[in-house]
């Protein structure tokens, strides 16, 4: 748990004018117990009256600030304060370097805040700065083992092999979903194993369609009659030329085709009981299939 | 668009998101699969050169089988690699692993009598644990060896006359020397 100490801060007036600059106020962590490599946060909260801003400028760029302390980074939030002012929050974020030999009193030191007026009048005031108490790693005078255990320096880091499990399940899953969206398309489409759906005899059609149309008038006839058959399963009754109106007016999807069913009735009539001459083309017959096949699918 | 025509779009669709989801997987578990065979290979000593886009974990291993070895500055050379493409972890490592490096050199150096050559590399390895744990603060190692290293070499800034120059570069710096080196009484 991290006890945060709000503590008034000393406020180093640079300029006789930096009452712009005030409720300054700076909150750490606890300010003993850090060691070597440790990173804190201080936080700096300040009132500036308008029309003075703060210049960005001015402040501390990250990077080392004494020997032995870096800034790691440095964040500042803005909004409106009480009367009128604007609130600033910074929250700065350092790190020690500072390899005690005993518990030891460090310092932060302060930096400057500017803020610049509207006609560019400038004033300079300080932030507070914070006292912690930094403690060793390390005894001065190494235990047991003698000199040997001095200068003994901690094993190398290795390089981690990491699993490839994660990746080997993605794999997996995604192996199963394209297998389950096959499966998917494989039932709406009406292909094995699914190509027996009831309620696809289109899908069927098309199929018997494109395998016999082009073999002849045979060929043509065999191809007409798997149509009428898919008409028929889906009229649910033996759908004769007459029909079509009632048959489509129950069937939008199919409307957009109806000029092409209507030739192909009057086609197959022809065809089965007139003269025996094969009016509409194979290609054609085949394309008729498909469409009405896609369209069921819609349906 | 009617909801039909979305049932007889959406199955293809499907099928197109979810083999395009199953390659990019193959294909990233097949990149994983041959970083582990380089990354096994150098690590039984076979000395491998990672491929060019090898990711930081794998250049780090490179690295790691050159520090061990004492080849420093050929290790040095792909330190802008394994900091640009890995986490700040594995950079970390790295630097924690060229420090460890230079401080064996230093312990060599001196164990040897040959101070002069100590002091640099202690300064350097002070520098490489340093950056260790400015990319990672949480590796533990590296604080416990930077402190290693700066009882070895201790530093003590100039006393800092002005508050505006606390910025102490090494150069205003002086070191005294190893106490006691190893091995004498």
């Amino acid at each position: 748990m991290r006890v945060l100490l709000a503590a008034t801060a000393l406020v180093a007036l640079v300029h006789p004018a930096a009452a712009q600059v005030s409720g300054l106020q700076m909150s750490g962590p606890r300010p003993f117990g850090l060691l070597l490599g440790d990173v804190f946060t201080l936080t700096t909260q300040f009132d500036v009256a308008k029309p003075f801003k703060l210049d960005p400028a001015a402040l501390p760029k990250p990077g080392p600030v004494t020997y032995s302390l870096d800034l790691r980074s440095l964040k500042v939030d803005e909004r409106s304060g009480p009367d009128g002012a604007t609130r600033y929050e910074m929250a700065a974020e350092y790190q020690t370097f500072y390899a005690a030999l005993e518990a030891i009193e460090q310092t932060v030191p302060p930096f400057t805040l500017a803020v610049v007026g509207a006609s560019g009048e400038r004033v300079e005031a300080k932030s507070a700065s914070w006292t912690y108490l930094t403690s060793p790693l390390r005894p001065i005078v190494a235990t047991a083992g003698g000199g040997a255990t001095a200068f003994a320096l901690q094993p190398d880091a290795a390089p981690i092999a990491k699993s490839l499990r994660p990746a080997e399940i993605q794999t997996g899953v995604a192996l199963g979903a394209t297998l389950l969206a096959l499966l998917l398309l494989a039932w709406s489409r009406a292909w094995p194993p699914f190509h027996r759906r009831p309620s696809r005899p289109f899908a069927q059609a098309a199929r018997a369609v494109a395998k016999v149309a082009r073999s002849g008038e045979d060929g043509w006839r065999a191809a007409a009659l798997a149509l009428h058959r898919a008409f028929d399963i889906s009229a649910g009754k033996r759908l004769l030329g007459d029909d079509l109106g009632a048959f489509l007016s129950a069937r939008p999807a199919f409307r957009s085709y109806e000029a092409s069913i209507k030739a192909f009735f009057d086609a197959s009539r022809a065809a089965f009981f007139g003269g025996g001459r094969v009016a509409l083309p194979a290609e054609d017959l085949k394309r008729l299939a498909r469409n009405l096949a896609a369209a069921e699918r819609a349906a | 668009m009617s909801l039909g025509r979305i049932r007889a779009v959406l199955p293809p669709l499907l099928l197109l998101a979810t083999t395009l989801w199953l390659a990019q997987s193959a294909w990233t578990l097949q990149g994983k699969r041959s970083e582990r065979a380089v990354a096994q290979a150098l690590a039984s000593n076979h000395d491998v050169r990672p491929p060019d886009d090898a990711s930081g974990e794998l250049v780090f291993a490179r690295a790691h089988f050159l520090l061990v070895r004492d080849s420093l500055d050929e290790a040095q050379s792909l330190a802008g690699q394994i900091v640009e493409r890995g986490e700040p972890e594995v950079a970390a490592r790295f630097h924690y692993d060229v420090g460890n490096a230079r401080a064996r050199r230093a312990v060599g150096a001196i164990e040897a009598s040959q101070i002069d050559k100590a002091i640099p590399e202690v300064r350097l390895a002070k520098e490489a644990y340093r950056a260790a744990l400015r990319a990672d603060p949480t590796l533990w190692d590296a604080r416990y060896n930077l402190d290693v290293v700066m009882r070895l070499v201790r530093d003590f800034p100039e006393i800092e006359t002005a508050e505006e120059e606390t910025k102490a570069q090494p150069k205003k710096l002086w070191t005294d020397l190893p106490g006691r080196p190893r091995g004498l009484p």
